[in-house]
């Protein structure tokens, strides 16, 4: 279970940030104030446009930044008193992270799982269970730098997976995979959530949102507009689908101008 | 903690031991490109000589006694007798290159000298180009010639050649040069080594460092190793170790480098220059385990501050701006020290980088005072500690990790 109560993050901008973001303003709110729970069992979606805060969000709860201010609980230990141990619960996945290109897959997944502190049994165990699950197998033996962008995404799924954590954070998990892979990587989400794992993705994508998710919060400028099922948010906008409830919700917040358009 | 620190450094030994391009670049081509460079320098160097001394002078003579055609003459010298109208052709003639020396005797000299009692001193003129090696070498070689033959005019004079010698230089004493031997061969390795082994320990570092730290922040394989439950610390002291156990092997290889190309440079320089590897001998384990430390502890700092620009930078090209001025200091350091010919003061030894390259120098000139060793050691190893501890808290900042 992952707990995220009045969350605030704050960044303090540069010059060159300033002029970048045409602003005056020294500081930027990338999340204001959000609070939601995911659960065990379930998927839940951060849902926004880029820039709304989705990501430092995630980032957040990951350890990798500290919260401004809030409070955030992954199986009930707070980031801010203990990283270590809710690292030892969690895996972030998302583009930024990457994988040493000159060592083989088999190596590299050995070398984080030294990290997370298991012993070399485990690692072996797990190993063969996930290349095999993500079909990396055959060419555990290669560069990575040699594979192609798919096998490589499926790899980092499967390292950052060798602890087997209780939650699993997802960032933009279909971003640029081709079709295959994507399926692949939705499909395990919905086994992990089967399994009774805690599951986060943040998309912008609707499609998926609506298709995996148990649960989404619409995020919109750092601050959490909605939250629910999918079928709750789209009865409660009164539209069709979630893509349509959120364009609403979009403009309704105040992001005129191309509603007209 | 430790055993987390071995699964990193381990980690990062296999990153460069696992490279061929890696292992070539930090540990092969340096000691090779030395031993080549200073092979030809030597080889060059010797050749000249070689050349010079096989060479055959030309020398021109005008109106020059006998005794003294002969002389040169039985030095193999190629001579040509001129005359007085010829000066200036024979004066272009050197400034080309063509001709080596040419002598010009006063016509009256014979009179001149026999009658010294009424006559004035007769003169002798030489012409040489200091611009080329042949004629300086046979400027000496005529100058030579004509200071014995003036010894033999003023012997002819007293009526007994052996008058003219007034006393004897050294003659039958075969200890003139008093010398330590073992200091006399520090010296010149004490001037080049403390310079050199300090510039490839840095450069060795550097050459690797950035990669480490700035070259994994921007291929993202850093925020990887973060979302690991290991402590930032644990990360910073690996990467850090292990740097420096590659920048120490680097440098070693360099080290190698020297050893075997300073005899090769060496040997083009006779006498007074002349080493061999036996030089290296007088040198005692004790010497050798203080040479380490201070090695070891300025590589501390060097790591430190490599480690650190590192990290700050967003990119393996911006760690590179960063570490182009540090380099350039520590090459400032390692310069100024070679010519000191003074006893460096007590405080000298506790300044960082500074310091560790004057106490190589005076351990390698067996002048090193305890006391400056232990300062020296001491001090770089507070500034490295306090550099790592800088390094620790810039991977626990957010705003450096991820900057890009």
């Amino acid at each position: 279970m992952v707990e995220v109560n009045n969350l605030k993050k704050v960044f303090k901008l540069s010059k060159k940030d300033m002029k970048k973001e045409k602003t005056k303003q020294r500081e930027k709110v990338a999340v204001d104030g959000l609070s939601f729970v995911a659960e065990p069992g379930q998927i839940f979606g951060l849902l926004g446009p880029n820039g709304a805060g989705k990501t430092t969000t995630l980032r957040c709860i990951s350890t990798l930044i500290k919260p401004s201010s809030g409070d955030i609980a992954v199986e009930g230990i707070k980031v801010s008193y203990d990283p270590e141990e809710v690292r030892k619960k969690i895996c972030f996945l998302t583009n930024e992270l990457k994988l040493d290109t000159h060592f083989t897959p088999s190596y590299t997944i050995e070398y984080f799982g030294r990290l997370h502190g298991m012993t070399k049994g485990e690692i072996f165990k797990r190993k063969e269970e996930l290349f095999k699950r993500f079909g990396v197998t055959d060419f555990e033996n290669m560069a990575i730098g040699e594979l192609s962008t798919g096998m490589k995404q499926k790899l980092s799924i499967a390292v950052s997976l060798v602890h087997d954590p209780r939650v699993i954070i997802f960032d933009e998990p279909t971003n640029g995979l081709d079709i295959i892979t994507a399926k692949s990587v939705t499909d395990y989400l919905l086994e992990m959530k089967d399994m009774g794992k805690t599951v986060i993705i943040s998309t912008h994508i609707m499609n998926v949102a609506e298709k995996l998710c148990d649960k989404v919060a619409i995020i919109l400028d750092g601050k959490l507009n909605i939250e629910g099922t999918p079928e709750g948010i789209c009865r409660q906008t009164g539209e069709q689908n979630l893509e349509e409830a959120f364009y609403k919700l979009y403009f309704k917040h105040g992001f005129g101008g191309v509603e007209n358009v | 903690m430790f055993e987390m620190i071995g699964v990193i450094i381990k980690k990062e030994l296999k990153r460069v031991f696992t490279d061929k391009r890696l292992i070539f670049t930090t540990l092969i081509l340096p000691p090779v490109m030395l031993v080549v460079l200073y092979g030809i320098i030597g080889m060059g160097a010797s050749g000249m000589m070689e050349d010079i001394e096989s060479h055959t002078s030309r020398i021109a003579l005008i109106d020059v006694p006998k005794e003294v055609e002969e002389a040169i003459k039985a030095t193999g010298s190629q001579v040509k007798i001129i005359d007085k109208e010829d000066m200036e052709n024979a004066k272009e003639e050197i400034k080309a290159g063509e001709l080596d020396v040419m002598i010009e005797f006063d016509p009256e000299f014979i009179q001149k000298a026999t009658n010294y009692t009424e006559m004035p001193p007769p003169y002798v003129n030489t012409y040489h180009n200091s611009s080329e090696d042949y004629s300086s070498t046979a400027y000496y070689m005529v100058r030579d010639i004509l200071m014995q033959y003036e010894n033999y005019l003023l012997g002819v004079r007293m009526g007994d050649e052996s008058y003219a010698s007034v006393f004897d230089i050294d003659e039958n004493n075969p200890e003139n040069i008093i010398v330590d031997d073992k200091k006399a061969s520090g010296r010149l390795l004490s001037m080049l080594l403390p310079m050199l082994i300090t510039i490839f320990l840095f450069a060795g570092a550097m050459s690797l460092g950035p990669d480490s730290i700035a070259g994994e922040k921007e291929r993202g394989t850093m925020a990887t190793l973060l979302m690991t439950p290991v402590k930032r610390e644990v990360i910073a002291f690996g990467k850090v170790i292990s740097l420096g156990i590659l920048a120490f092997l680097s440098a070693l290889s360099s080290f190698l480098g020297i050893v075997i190309a300073l005899p090769l440079l060496a040997e083009s320089f006779s006498g007074e220059m002349g080493m061999n590897l036996s030089d290296y001998i007088n040198y005692g384990a004790t010497d050798y385990m203080m040479i380490l430390g201070i090695l070891i502890s300025m590589e501390v700092i060097f790591v430190g501050m490599i480690s650190a620009a590192s990290v700050v930078a967003k990119n393996v090209k911006e760690a590179g701006t960063y570490l182009m001025p540090i380099y350039f200091m520590v090459m400032i350091a390692a310069f100024s020290n070679m010519y000191s010919t003074q006893t460096p003061s007590l405080i000298e030894y506790a300044i960082p980088v500074y310091g560790s390259i004057v106490a190589l120098k005076g351990v390698l000139s067996f002048e090193l005072p305890l006391m400056g060793l232990a300062l020296n050691i001491g001090i770089s190893l507070m500034v490295g500690i306090g550099l790592v501890y800088l390094i620790k808290a810039l991977f626990e900042n957010e705003n450096v990790m991820f900057n890009q």
